[in-house]
């Protein structure tokens, strides 16, 4: 749909300066969800968006080759397989499903053993995975609208 | 009277929105202007929620009192149920209007319009 | 029945505003939602799952069941526009000549 538009102070301001730092700032998003406002859903909107102005920037044929159609689809499965995981874990533990107080987090930090640091984990496998689904589904679905014009 | 205006005005601008959002449905032609006013729609809907969610003087749900002394004072923040169920509703709200326009592209390649009444009349022959 | 609707809307628009005139006032404390849902998640969020945002405790740990149906809503959202929009373009393709 929109081709590649050549001017130096887009690709400079957009690339090399937008782009790492919104990907960041969504990992921050994500890794502080369980602190401070933040979380798989609005991590994974925060990380749409810079992938979404590299197709911008680069237009839609070379921008999606970055991140290529079929690893969108292995992306958004690989999330609801983390979030399944999350949900299975437990299970395995010996809790109900998505009960998370006993994930052996013993690597994690000093509160190791303690519910609320296996919550912790939990929660934070939770959003790890909807944060994956969150990217690629809405990378998926702006790529298919977007190229679907050209043929 | 600026203190009823103050505790209603949340609603009323739901209620007005609403109705865009159904007249943009109803009212016209094109499909394209329908899924935009499914969007208002949807708005509307999360307007509510978030409004019903305020409390006076309080602030973000963030429990700081966690990992320090005391207790949090419920009273102290806004309620975040509504918060939790707009989260999702937003993501799922771009889920559903990706999927409409994407039929909407189908349409358009399978019958060269996205009028509703020339859509119409194709269909019936 | 399109001379109507503007009617309709309305009478709609007049009717939820009177409505309304029954529901809570904007930030009031006595609201039902903040007497009595708020207090027991806050407290259940400092006693049992110990972390210090409410909403992530409650979107993953009290109400992770919904989430997984809405992470399975978007995944199933992404794979329908897959399959409209690859479907419909491949269809022209393989008989050209129709």
């Amino acid at each position: 749909m929109n081709e590649r538009y050549d001017s130096v102070i887009l690709h400079f301001i957009a690339r090399v300066f937008l782009v790492p730092l919104i990907i960041v700032f969504g990992i921050y998003v994500l890794l502080h969800g369980e602190l401070s406002p933040g979380g798989g859903f609005q991590a994974g909107a925060i990380v749409a968006a810079a992938l979404l102005l590299v197709r911008l920037t680069l237009g839609n044929r070379q921008g999606a080759l970055r991140i290529p159609q079929g690893l969108l689809i292995w992306l958004a499965c690989i999330g609801l397989g983390v979030y399944m995981f999350g949900g299975i874990l437990p299970l395995i533990l010996g809790d109900n499903f998505l009960d998370y107080a006993r994930i052996p987090v013993e690597w994690y930090n000093q509160f190791a053993g303690e519910p609320r640091t296996a919550r912790s984990m939990g929660i934070f496998i939770i959003e790890v995975g909807v944060f994956f689904g969150v990217v690629a589904v809405l990378v998926l679905i702006y790529d298919l609208l977007a190229g679907s014009s050209r043929q | 009277m600026i203190d009823e205006i103050a505790a209603r005005f949340p609603y009323w601008a739901t209620a007005v929105l609403l109705v865009v959002g159904l007249y943009g449905m109803m009212g016209k032609r094109s499909l394209v202007k329908q899924v935009i006013g499914l969007s208002i729609f949807q708005s509307a809907i999360i307007l509510f929620f978030i409004s019903g969610s305020l409390l006076e003087g309080a602030t973000i749900p963030i429990l700081y009192s966690v990992h320090g002394e005391g207790h949090a004072n419920p009273d102290d923040f806004v309620n975040p149920l509504p918060h939790v169920l707009m989260l999702t509703a937003i993501v799922v709200g771009v889920a559903i209007t990706g999927v409409a326009l994407s039929f909407l592209v189908s349409i358009y390649r399978e019958f060269g319009t996205l009028d509703e009444r020339e859509l119409l009349d194709e269909v019936r022959g | 029945m399109r001379v109507l609707m503007f009617e309709f809307l309305a009478a709609l628009i007049a009717l939820l505003i009177w409505a309304s005139a029954d529901l809570p006032d904007r930030a009031d404390p006595l609201a039902p939602a903040n007497q009595h849902l708020s207090p027991e998640l806050t407290e259940l969020t400092e006693s049992e799952v110990v972390i210090p945002n409410l909403v992530s405790a409650i979107l993953a740990d009290f109400r992770s069941y919904d989430t997984l149906g809405e992470t399975f809503v978007i995944f199933t959202a992404g794979l329908a526009v897959l399959l409209v929009l690859q479907v419909s373009r491949r269809v022209p393709e393989e008989s050209p000549d129709e």
